[in-house]
């Protein structure tokens, strides 16, 4: 199996990345219809106020989800043109390792107020990406240099 | 740059064009064009071996080194 390449895996994950944006878009638009009903459904106790709280929460996340999947497809574009170390992606790293931390400091916010058990598993897991993509991004900047340094030894 | 290839010297001196040095050398032509303006950061042995086979000449007379008078 090609791992890389249009016709590969990545170019596969390119597919789903973009049907994971039109998916997160729908959600975002119908989200003020879902969270009503979920909330009518599920919860019966909780007062006007966690209706507003869910919306603007689910509403932030899903936006900052969408820059995160943004960034993903950008960089599987150019992982499928076989030039996956330019410095774009070491700045998209950066903005999706910004970006994932920013999702765990609004889940935390939620910990505080409303907590609960998925909260703290969808928290802690925005964490680690926003760590580890801040890590692979070092990383791939210091494979940039070491594949400018190569590409001018002739 | 302190080190200075004169390749284009020693390429007149045998009145070898660069495309020609290319096909001698098995070297991409972009490659070697980048080697010829100075833009090189490095040049691998079996690169100046195949160079100076071509050229029939030593590495002194591709490569110069120029100190930096700029302090």
């Amino acid at each position: 199996m090609v791992i890389i390449g249009e016709k590969g895996l990545s170019g596969l994950v390119k597919y789903t990345l973009d049907l994971m944006m039109l998916l997160v878009m729908i959600v975002l638009l119908t989200l003020p219809i879902t969270v009503k009903m979920y909330i009518e459904t599920y919860v019966s106790t909780v007062g006007e106020n966690y209706y507003w709280f869910l919306l603007v929460f689910l509403w932030v996340s899903g936006l900052l989800y969408m820059g995160i999947v943004y960034e993903l497809r950008k960089m599987f574009k150019s992982l499928n043109q076989r030039e996956p170390f330019t410095r774009a992606n070491v700045a998209s790293f950066k903005r999706i390792a910004v970006l994932a931390l920013w999702v765990a400091a609004i889940y935390a916010i939620k910990i505080i107020f409303y907590i609960s058990l998925l909260t703290i598993v969808i928290g802690m897991a925005a964490l680690s990406v926003g760590l580890c993509a801040l890590i692979i991004g070092e990383v791939f900047r210091q494979a940039v240099e070491v594949k400018e340094e190569n590409d001018l030894t002739i | 740059m302190a080190i200075i290839v004169n390749l284009d010297v020693m390429m007149a001196k045998r009145k070898m064009g660069l495309s020609e040095l290319a096909v001698k050398v098995d070297l991409a032509l972009a490659n070697l064009s980048i080697l010829k303006n100075n833009k090189a950061k490095a040049i691998r042995f079996s690169t100046l071996e195949a160079i100076c086979k071509a050229l029939n000449c030593q590495p002194g007379d591709i490569l110069e080194f120029v100190p930096d008078d700029k302090e």
